[in-house]
Parts: structure tokens; C-alpha cells; sequence
């Protein structure tokens, strides 16, 4: 079977969004509990508890983070290089964050000391908190656009700096991506906790549906006034990656644009919505098992609401309109994307396989 | 006009990036095979000891392992950071084989921790496949990254694209079937295998003369010293077969052995006169290259121009060296073409001298295996001073692998991919500052990962096996309690 190469961008693209999906579910709530951590346990022997409640699956988590990274660097080789390149400074604090995360957890339970176990808590949180944080700055970016330039021989000029990642907007989203991840966090220590721990996650959950649905309609209201982004020109579906041959416009409202086209689309972000609605009646009735799913919901939802938003763009730039990337100029040649196809195809069943047969081994 | 500190300075940090990254590579080879090996023992004689090396040599390999991965996710990053132009141009070639070996790391990740924590669990048999496995993966893995190595150097399986002003991949089959990735793997085992000997047999020697764990250390002693035989009659054997081999490929081979021979052709076959020529004859093939491709941007694809441009495109990077001295090329002058001719010449001497160096401290290191092996012969093995040359030789292979990976770089400049993408292009930015603040950053980095791997590994040589049953059982049992 040989498909054109439309259908392998567009199948590159769905891969690359649902990895990052697949990666908020999965690796959220861990990095959600680590930032509910201080307000959540009050002794050390309920911050243990809090800590095993990511117990031995945490890293295979944060391997999908990993994986996010190749699958940009393999199918969308500019936006990685523009995307690392002028996050650098962001991207080397994340990273000091996340590294935290191990000597965390391991070396914790070694100290004897309380007062020194309470630096390597602070520690967790931290590991927890900035990811998230420069998650959510990154999709405010990516909305907003990145100052940079592509000159005819497709070297990348950038002119941003670390301030210009803190505009209002970006600020909104992180705040809200805090409060999604909170809240998806908090319903999940309510689901595998009892007692003193899963009261206070209740009202957690409560406070983080609320920061999520002022943060999300205040940001769709910002979206109608933001400058967005249009292709202006024809777009050749199938032609060579090149970004420089296209014309895009920019003006309030255009993020907007697919909704226009496709009214039913709306319908992402009102069940987004909805479900973040029904994730704080459930969480309040004592169904965390329902409640886990709707949050579920939510994030699927609102990070869709982003990717769709932005379709067929990936990396917008402020200052050169027409060196933004899209989905239709910015993947890798034809052969690679087909190969990459049948890799997965191939790979990534053997893997979910492998892991299986991993965890039943551990549990014997 | 680009300053020539700045030249400098991306030289260096293209150098030192590019030689330190598979630094730990062959202790997680070689550790892998040597306690698999040792585990087979283990199934075979049912011999307590035979366990308690496989487990011992088995945490080398896993603190090795763990600081290996923790570089690749570096540089993972550090590609797009500071290399985003290289990573442009060329990561269409190293793509799908970067993806594949990253599964096969991941895999390697956990069969790694599958080998420490299923010793009591599993059957012997069920372990010994784990083990077996693990050996198998570190050898794909390494496979992988040689491809890649080799992709970009020989670029026979790719074509530049004017569209995309990259190099684009055109057979796949022909990447991972050359011919060179054969006799690299080879080399690049027979050189990992070196360097794990000496680390085996100068930790073993180094227990012998304390008197501590010595029927584990005579034992460790008497394998590594067999192996490390094997491995020597390998590596002559290889010598012979790549001499007497096809010399056209020499050329790009740039490994040990072949740059030996390299060496020794450059010396007496092509005047360094006749270099500039050709070089200069490039450089104006060169500009010639640019100004069609700044045609065919302009004038939509013309048929004509293209078949003019497919016979100029190999030298496009011949042209873009002269970016140093002026934005447009189309306008060089003499002197430029001049100046562009010299930048493009390595100077060979210091590289043949230090090659020399090297390879006398891998020279001694073989003889020291070849001493230990006819010293068992009279049986001597016990003697102190066997033993002391032992442990003291053990850093002369490594200084040697650390020079022949800084060593290729060195022949490799001014050019991060030879006569395609020059070093001074590839990076993100060409501030001063930014150059100089990430070579600091490099620096640091690897320092404190060299110095966590030096240090993690002394102290589980201080604590010898001692540790060893005492970690076993109670790692579960701490994370539980944890």
C-alpha cells in the first residue's frame, strides 16, 4: 500500500498530537501530584503515600516525553529545530526540573531526617510544577506565534528572548494548563486514596475545575481579539517541504477560521467544557471512577481544541508571516514519512506487547 | 564576514560534542557481553562465583548504562538547540534510524532493569535469555548509530534537494545495507572489547594485590585475560584483511585501522600544490553551483537550468565555505577564493602525530594482553608485578580512544558533514556569546557526567561484592517500604 504524501503529513501530524495527548494522560497525573503534594499531605507518612501513588511506572511515562522529541526531530525536522532552538533557555529549566524527579524519589526514602526530606518534597513539586508551567507557556506560544525567520537558504534567524515567552497570553494558558493538570491530579488521588488525603483532593479538584473553566473561556474569548494566522496563498497539499512559498496573513479572529468552515468542530471544546463541569459534580458525589474519566475528557479535549485551532499550522512566526510552518511544508521527504509509517505500524504493537509482558514479570 | 574566533570557537565546540557523545558507549558493548558470557558459566558449572561476577559486573553496566542514556537525552536536545541548521540539512538520512535506535535504547533500558531485579524471581534459564537479550539489544543499538555514522558520511543514499535545501534520502536499502557498516561494527566492537578488558583485568589486579574477593578477582582475572587474547587476534587479523582490502574506500573510512592506511597514502601520494588546485577548482564549481540554484528559485524549475544544476550540485558546499568571508556568494572575489581554498586544507601534521601516539598506547595495551596470556603459559599470573602492569595500563586505551574520537573531528574540519555543510554553518546562532556560553555549558555537562560515572563506579569498587547480596534482596523491598 503506498499512500501520497498528503495522507502521510496528515497521518504525522495526528501521531505527533496524539503522543502529546497520550503524554498529558498518561504522565499527568503524576506530574499533577507531584505539584498537589504540599497542600495535600500534611505528615511525611502521607507524603509517601502521595509519592508511591506514581509507584514504578512513572519513567515509562516520561519516555513518552522522550518520544514526542524524536517523532518531531524524524517527521517535522524544522519545527524541532526551530521549536528547540528558541526555547533553549526554557527548555534547559524543564529539563533541570525533570531531572529532579529521580533523585527525588530515590534517594528520599534514605534520608533520615525530616527537615532534609522536606527540601527533596520541595524538590518534587518543583519537578511537577515548571514542566507543566513551560507546557502550557509553550502552547501560548505556539498560538500566539515565534519570532523568527527563515532566510532563503532556510537558516533559522531567531529574535526572541526568555521575556517574550512570558507575554500575558502564554501566561493564561500556563495558568490554566496548572489548573487542568491540578484538577486531573487531584481526582486521581481522590480515586487511589482514602480518608484524610482524599477529602482535601476533593476540594482540590473543585478549586482546579474552576481556575480550568474561567482560564479556558477567558482564553476563548482572547482567541477572538488574538491574531491568528491564514494561508493566503494555494496550498500544493503535495509539494516539497519548503516553507517559503506560501503567503499567510495574519488578523484577529483567524484561529477561529476552521470553526467557521466546520461548524461541528465547536463541538471539541463544548464537551471539553461540559465534561470539566461534570468532573467537579462527580468529584463532589464521590465517583472518583467516573470523575477520572471525564478529566480524561477535558484534557483530550482542550489539547485537541489547541491543535485544531492552529490546523493546518504547527509553528506560526511573528516576525516573518511567511516562514510559518505547516503541516503541508514543514515534514520530512516523502520516503522518510513512509518509512516512519511502517515502523510504527510494525514497532509499536511489539512495544505495547513487550511492556505488558514487562509489568507482568515485576508483579510475580 | 564572520570573525575567525567565532570559526574557532564553533570548531572546538563541534569537535568536542561530536567526539565526547559515544564516550560510554563501549563499557555498555563490552560489560553486556562479559556478563552474559559469565552468566553461561553461571547455567553450565551451577558455580555460586560465576553469579556473583555476572551480578558485580552487571552494576558496572548499569550505572555505565544509566549515564550513557542520560548523555543521548542531552544531545538529543543540544541537536536542535545548538546544531538546529546541521539537524535541518541533514536528519533526513539519520531520522528513521534515530527512531528505531531509540526503541531499541528504550528496549535495553528495561531489559537492563529486568536483569537486576528477576534474579530471584526468574528460572536461571529465563534470566540467562534477559541477559542474552540485553547483549543482543547493546549490539543493535550500536549497529544503528554505526548506520547512521556511516549515512553521513558516505552519502551515496541521499541527494540534496534544491527544494528544501537539504540532503533528502533516496534509498533507504542502500543506507543500511553498505558495505562499510560491516567492517566498522567490527572495529567498533574489537575497540569496546579492548577498553572492557582493561577495565575487568585492572579492577581484578587491583583486588588481587589487596587480598580482597580473590578467588572472584583470580577468576574475573583468568576470563578477562582469555578474552583479551581472542580480542588481540582479532584485531591483527582485522589489520590484515582491511590492508590488503580495496584502498578506494579508505577515503571515507574513519576509523582506527583504515586511517592508519589513510595515512600512510596522503604521505607519499598527493602533494599538498595539488590539493589547493583541486580545491579551488571546487570552490569556483561552487558558485557556479549557487547561482543556478539562485536561478531555479526564481525562475520556477526550468528543465534546463536543473540538468545544469544536477551536474554543479556536489560542490554547493564548496560555495558555501566562502559564506565565511561575504553574505552573497555570487560576488567573491580572487582573494576570497583564495582565502576560502587555504580554509579548506586540515593540516595533516599534528593529526598523523597523534594518530601515532594513539595507536602505541592501543599497541601496548594488546601487548600487555599478549604478556598476561604467555605468563599463564609459565604460570606467572600471580606475580606482583603482572599485576601492577595490569591495573596501570588500564588508562592507556582509554587516552586512546579519547584521541582517536577527537582525531576524526580534527581531520573533519572545517566541515561538520565533508564537502557538504561546513562546521561554521551548522549552528543555531553565531553570537559570540551564545558560542561561548554553550561550549561552557558542554564542558560542565560532561564533566560532571564523567566525574558521577568515575565516582559511582569507585565506590562500588570500594565496596566490592560485599554489596552485592545485601543490594539484591533489598532493593524491592525499599521501594516498597518507600
Amino acid at each position: 500500500m503506498n499512500l501520497d504524501y498528503e495522507s502521510l503529513r496528515c497521518i504525522a501530524w495526528v501521531f505527533l498530537w496524539l503522543l502529546i495527548i497520550n503524554f498529558s494522560i498518561t504522565g499527568g497525573h503524576d506530574l499533577g501530584t507531584a505539584i498537589l503534594l504540599p497542600f495535600l499531605a500534611k505528615t511525611d507518612k502521607e507524603r509517601s503515600q502521595l509519592i508511591n501513588l506514581s509507584g514504578f511506572t512513572w519513567n515509562s511515562h516520561q519516555i513518552w516525553f522522550i518520544f514526542i522529541g524524536i517523532v518531531l526531530f524524524s517527521a517535522w525536522p524544522i519545527v524541532y529545530a526551530v521549536l528547540f532552538s528558541s526555547m533553549s533557555y526554557v527548555l534547559f529549566f524543564s529539563i533541570m526540573a525533570v531531572l529532579l524527579r529521580p533523585f527525588a524519589v530515590n534517594y528520599r526514602h534514605k534520608l533520615s531526617s525530616e527537615k532534609s526530606r522536606c527540601y527533596w518534597d520541595k524538590g518534587l513539586f518543583l519537578s511537577g510544577f515548571i514542566p507543566l508551567f513551560i507546557f502550557g507557556l509553550t502552547l501560548g506560544n505556539l498560538l500566539k506565534g515565534i519570532a523568527f525567520h527563515l532566510d532563503s537558504d532556510m537558516r533559522i534567524i531567531y529574535y526572541g528572548d526568555f521575556w517574550g515567552w512570558l507575554n500575558p497570553f502564554a501566561l493564561l494558558i500556563a495558568i490554566t494548563t496548572l489548573g487542568l493538570f491540578t484538577l486531573y491530579g487531584a481526582v486521581y488521588v481522590q480515586l487511589k486514596t482514602e480518608t484524610d488525603i482524599a477529602i482535601r483532593a476533593q476540594e482540590k479538584v473543585q478549586l482546579g475545575a474552576i481556575i480550568v473553566l474561567i482560564g479556558f473561556i477567558l482564553t476563548g474569548l482572547w482567541v477572538m481579539r488574538l491574531e491568528g494566522y491564514h494561508i493566503n496563498s494555494e496550498i500544493l497539499q503535495n509539494g516539497f517541504s519548503n516553507p517559503l512559498t506560501k503567503f499567510v496573513k495574519r488578523g484577529e479572529g483567524l484561529w477561529l477560521d476552521n470553526y467557521e468552515h466546520i461548524p461541528a468542530l465547536a463541538a471539541i471544546p463544548i464537551v471539553a467544557l461540559i465534561s470539566c463541569g461534570l468532573t467537579i459534580w462527580l468529584s463532589a458525589q464521590n465517583r472518583p471512577k467516573l470523575a477520572i474519566i471525564s478529566s480524561k475528557i477535558t484534557i483530550v479535549g482542550m489539547i485537541s481544541t489547541v491543535a485544531l485551532s492552529m490546523f493546518p499550522f504547527i509553528l506560526p512566526s511573528t516576525m516573518s508571516l511567511n516562514s510559518s510552518l505547516t503541516l503541508w511544508d514543514s515534514s520530512s521527504s516523502y520516503n522518510t514519512l513512509q518509512i516512519m509509517l511502517w515502523g510504527t505500524i510494525i514497532f509499536l504493537p511489539l512495544m505495547c506487547v513487550y511492556v505488558r509482558w514487562i509489568f507482568k514479570l515485576c508483579k510475580t | 564576514m564572520i570573525l575567525d574566533r567565532v570559526i574557532e570557537l564553533a570548531h572546538w565546540q563541534f569537535a568536542l560534542s561530536s567526539s565526547l557523545q559515544d564516550l560510554f558507549l563501549p563499557l555498555t558493548l563490552g560489560l553486556s557481553l562479559i556478563v552474559a558470557i559469565m552468566e553461561s558459566a553461571y547455567l553450565i558449572t551451577h558455580h555460586e562465583i560465576y553469579k556473583e561476577m555476572a551480578c558485580f559486573w552487571g552494576k558496572f553496566l548499569g550505572i555505565n548504562f544509566a549515564i550513557d542514556l542520560l548523555i543521548k537525552l542531552a544531545l538529543a536536545c543540544q541537536f536542535g538547540i545548538n546544531w538546529s541548521y546541521y539537524t535541518y540539512y541533514m536528519s533526513d538520512i539519520s531520522s528513521t534510524l534515530i527512531m528505531i535506535e531509540s526503541l531499541i535504547a528504550l528496549l535495553n533500558a528495561s531489559l537492563i532493569s529486568l536483569f537486576y531485579f528477576t534474579w530471584n524471581t526468574l528460572s536461571k534459564k529465563q534470566h540467562l535469555l534477559i541477559t542474552w537479550l540485553m547483549t543482543l539489544s547493546a549490539m543493535f543499538s550500536v549497529v544503528g548509530l554505526l548506520i547512521v555514522d556511516n549515512g553521513l558520511q558516505n552519502l551515496t543514499s541521499s541527494q540534496f534537494n534544491y527544494q528544501t535545501m537539504r540532503m533528502e534520502i533516496a534509498q533507504f536499502p542502500d543506507l543500511i545495507f553498505n558495505p562499510e557498516v560491516g567492517m566498522k561494527c567490527l572495529q567498533t566492537l574489537t575497540t569496546s572489547y579492548i577498553l572492557t578488558i582493561t577495565l575487568v583485568l585492572s579492577i581484578s589486579a587491583y583486588y588481587l594485590l589487596k587480598q580482597r574477593h580473590l578467588e572472584f578477582a583470580q577468576r574475573s582475572f583468568t576470563f578477562a585475560a582469555g578474552f583479551g587474547l581472542v580480542v588481540t587476534l582479532a584485531v591483527i587479523t582485522l589489520a590484515g584483511v582491511e590492508h590488503y582490502s580495496d584502498n578506494k574506500r579508505l577515503k571515507t573510512n574513519k576509523h582506527l585501522f583504515s586511517l592508519l592506511n589513510t595515512a600512510l597514502i596522503d604521505k607519499s601520494v598527493i602533494a599538498r600544490s595539488e590539493m589547493l588546485e583541486t580545491n579551488r577548482q571546487k570552490i569556483r564549481k561552487g558558485i557556479k553551483a549557487h547561482v543556478l540554484l539562485d536561478k531555479l528559485r526564481d525562475s520556477h524549475h526550468q528543465p534546463q537550468l536543473l540538468v545544469e544544476f544536477e551536474h554543479y550540485k556536489k560542490y554547493l558546499g564548496y560555495g558555501l565555505l566562502l559564506k565565511r568571508y561575504l553574505e552573497n556568494i555570487e560576488e567573491a572575489d580572487d582573494e576570497q577564493i583564495e582565502a576560502a581554498t587555504h580554509f579548506s586544507m586540515t593540516s595533516k601534521t599534528p593529526v598523523l602525530w597523534s594518530f601515532n601516539i594513539m595507536l602505541g598506547f592501543y599497541f601496548i595495551s594488546l601487548t600487555v594482553f599478549i604478556i598476561i596470556a604467555i605468563s599463564y603459559l609459565t604460570n606467572q599470573q600471580h606475580k606482583s608485578w603482572l599485576l601492577k602492569l595490569s591495573l596501570y595500563s588500564f588508562p592507556l586505551p582509554w587516552l586512546a580512544f579519547g584521541m582517536d574520537r577527537f582525531i576524526i573531528q580534527l581531520v573533519q574540519q572545517p566541515w561538520a558533514v565533508t564537502e557538504v555543510l561546513p562546521i561554521f554553518l551548522s549552528p543555531s546562532s553565531l553570537s559570540e556569546t551564545h558560542l561561548g556560553l554553550s561550549l561552557i555549558a558542554y564542558i560542565i555537562t560532561f564533566s560532571v557526567f564523567i566525574s558521577a560515572e568515575i565516582f559511582l563506579m569507585l565506590k562500588l569498587i570500594k565496596q566490592g561484592i560485599m554489596s552485592l547480596d545485601v543490594n539484591y534482596h533489598t532493593v524491592k523491598i525499599n521501594w516498597e517500604k518507600n
